[in-house]
């Protein structure tokens, strides 16, 4: 069975200069792992690298067998909606559109049969707890303890292999976001998918299978933002 | 939940922008569409109205004034032409036939055209097609009227009906004096033919000139023993009327009486041919009297439309002014939203929406609002070109239809459609182009 997300040799250049490389990462299917570090050592990046958000300039990535980086246009996009879920520390639901709707469009890319989406994205919304009155309010309108967990919902709504999780609970308290990280890591497990979460804060290391910290593999951050192996 | 959903809801969301893009489009549309049917059916109306007349004579001043006063009723015709000088034009060739017409009176606003039965049976309206009876038939005695199909409606007038004429007054319900003396009755109605004939009605020459013998001799007597200042009034053209008893039988009319105010010829043709080579010699010939206006009607409401033809272009090129300024308010508003889309579109880019994808949704998002702008101006377009239509037949007796023909409305559907996705090409791209990392948050 292939890897979930397998890095090598990989290496990005910012504008300003910066260099960030990661010799070696490898995520089994299933596996829930905590990118720790600071701000600016360059794990939102990381993240955005894994989903071919943004383009490697050396390197390669493979997420569930495929080397994302050979993709280009629509074949990436595609590829990234069946395959990858994310979730933001903002959320970023579409406004306008419902709880329901949200899941929905997220479904789009997949290859969940039509007729079958909306029993999923209800029963998804039913998993994290959102009421059958707020399924279908626009989703901007709901608390944002809801919108998390619609957004949670989202990131496993076209059976991705992969959820990538940016900085979920940097908005959060402590109780609430020990609370939505565990709601984060059942609703990836109850789907088989393997998760990549980035975070700041050191009280989630405990909550992880394997931690990476970026920070400290690459020393000082913003000197250079390599990072060596993690098995 | 597909394409076509997202892109509806994006539209939903910005409902007061859509509203007002679609608003524009519509009000650009709809007068794009009243011009373009007004001047269709006005060309149509002038040019049905016109009929298999090769030639018309009047004493107006002007060829054009002729025709639309004797052809469109456009205004009672300010002058006659004596009897002898008539008999003379309508022997002075072997015309294919010739009608003469007396105009001046009317019936509750609704011209009356003395006539003969000729003007039934040889007269077309519409070329190749003559008067048809609804009802009745043809006048055969004075004071007998047939009835035009608007002017029946307009009135509620039936066969067997009597009816008072009035002197003058076309146009109006109100003034003019009413020849008591002499009601007529109704024998006929016709069908709709789509021209000015249609709001007119029609009764023997011998009605109008015994009708004003009568009261020329009335006034004439009421000179003679003093009473005209006392029992007499003015008419519409500042002669002096009474309501004496004269009697004037069809044998007693002089030649003074018998005035004509237009006479509608005809040249012989050969089957099947609506030209004749006599036709510009004949013209010329009249043309040298000086005593008359000669005029070819299909030629002068071709001048008509010569002289009108400069300000329809730039009335058309007002609603196409409109209609690119309506474009130029989707470009915007489209535009200016996807600042505001722009963390909408990154979302949709990660949950897997490629570029194309997003750029094919603002795309439609503007058709469809051009769309729905077309459709509410073709609306628009029936509401306000009916409008309009019914002001002309009120005013000029012109049929119009208050929407072009149904090619012309698709056309300019399909424009605006067009137009709308054009002006979503620039908001298209922009929206193609949306860096997604960016829109997501700080790049950590």
């Amino acid at each position: 069975m292939s890897a979930a997300v397998e890095i090598s040799g990989l290496e990005f250049r910012y504008a300003d200069g910066f260099r960030l490389g990661v010799a070696s990462l490898r995520v089994e299917a299933g596996e829930h792992v905590l990118l720790a570090g600071g701000s600016g050592c360059g794990k939102s990046t990381l993240l955005h690298l894994v989903a071919g958000l943004e383009d490697a300039s050396g390197g390669s990535i493979h997420v569930a067998g495929t080397a994302i980086g050979t993709l280009r246009g629509a074949a990436r996009d595609a590829f990234r909606g069946r395959t990858i879920g994310m979730v933001f520390q903002t959320h970023h639901l579409l406004p306008g559109f419902s709880a329901r709707e949200n899941l929905l469009v997220a479904m789009m890319a997949s290859s969940i049969p039509e007729a079958d989406r909306g029993i999923r994205a209800d029963m998804l919304l039913a998993a994290v707890g959102i009421d059958t009155n707020d399924r279908d309010r626009p989703a901007d309108r709901l608390s944002v303890g809801q919108q998390q967990r619609v957004a949670v919902a989202r990131a496993v709504a076209a059976h991705p292999v992969l959820v990538l999780a940016d900085e979920p609970t940097a908005s959060l308290d402590p109780a609430n976001a020990g609370a939505a990280i565990e709601l984060l890591r059942a609703t990836c497990r109850a789907h088989g998918a393997a998760l990549l979460c980035t975070s700041h804060d050191p009280s989630m290391r405990v909550r992880f299978d394997r931690v990476v910290d970026l920070e400290e593999w690459q020393g000082a951050p913003h000197a250079s933002k390599g990072m060596g192996h993690s098995a | 939940m597909s394409d076509l959903s997202i892109v509806l809801r994006s539209l939903r969301t910005r409902l007061l922008s859509t509203t007002i893009s679609v608003a524009s489009v519509a009000v650009a549309v709809a007068l794009l569409l009243v011009l373009l049917s007004l001047r269709e059916s006005a060309t149509q109306a002038f040019r049905r109205g016109s009929g298999n007349a090769h030639l018309m004579v009047g004493a107006d001043a002007s060829p054009l004034v002729v025709v639309l006063n004797g052809l469109f009723y456009a205004n009672p015709p300010s002058r006659s032409i004596p009897h002898a000088k008539a008999q003379e034009i309508r022997t002075s060739f072997p015309w294919a036939w010739s009608v003469a017409t007396q105009l001046g009176d009317s019936y509750r606003g609704s011209p009356l055209v003395a006539t003969e039965p000729a003007l039934f049976t040889a007269f077309e309206p519409v070329a190749g097609r003559p008067f048809q009876f609804r009802t009745g038939a043809a006048f055969d005695r004075p004071f007998q009227v047939v009835v035009g199909a608007q002017a029946a409606a307009m009135h509620g007038l039936r066969v067997g009906d009597k009816i008072v004429t009035t002197h003058g007054s076309w146009g109006s319900r109100e003034g003019g004096h009413q020849h008591e003396n002499h009601p007529c009755e109704v024998v006929g109605t016709l069908e709709p033919t789509g021209s000015a004939h249609d709001r007119a009605l029609f009764t023997a020459l011998e009605t109008s000139w015994v009708i004003h013998a009568e009261e020329r001799l009335e006034r004439e007597e009421a000179s003679h023993t003093g009473e005209a200042d006392g029992d007499a009034h003015a008419d519409d053209a500042g002669h002096d009327h009474d309501h004496g008893h004269i009697h004037v039988e069809v044998a007693d009319l002089t030649d003074e009486d018998r005035l004509v105010t237009d006479i509608l010829l005809r040249l012989p043709t050969r089957p099947g041919s609506d030209a004749s080579a006599a036709m510009q010699s004949q013209y010329d010939r009249l043309r040298r009297d000086p005593t008359i206006t000669v005029a070819q009607p299909a030629q002068e409401v071709g001048r008509l439309f010569a002289i009108v033809g400069s300000i329809d272009e730039i009335l058309l090129a007002m609603a196409l002014a409109v209609l690119v300024s309506s474009g130029i308010g989707i470009l915007l508003s489209l535009y200016n939203s996807m600042e505001m889309r722009r963390r909408h579109i990154a979302i949709l880019r990660v949950l897997g929406t490629s570029a194309g994808r997003v750029f094919g949704m603002v795309l439609a998002e503007a058709a469809i609002i051009g769309l729905l702008g077309a459709v509410g101006g073709v609306l628009l377009t029936l509401v306000a070109g009916s409008v309009a239509a019914e002001l002309v037949e009120a005013r000029v007796g012109l049929v119009l239809d208050s929407m072009p023909p149904v090619r012309t409305v698709i056309a300019v559907v399909a424009g605006s459609v067009v137009l709308a996705m054009l002006a979503g090409v620039l908001p298209a791209i922009r929206a193609y182009g949306t860096p997604i990392v960016r829109h997501l948050g700080a790049i950590d």
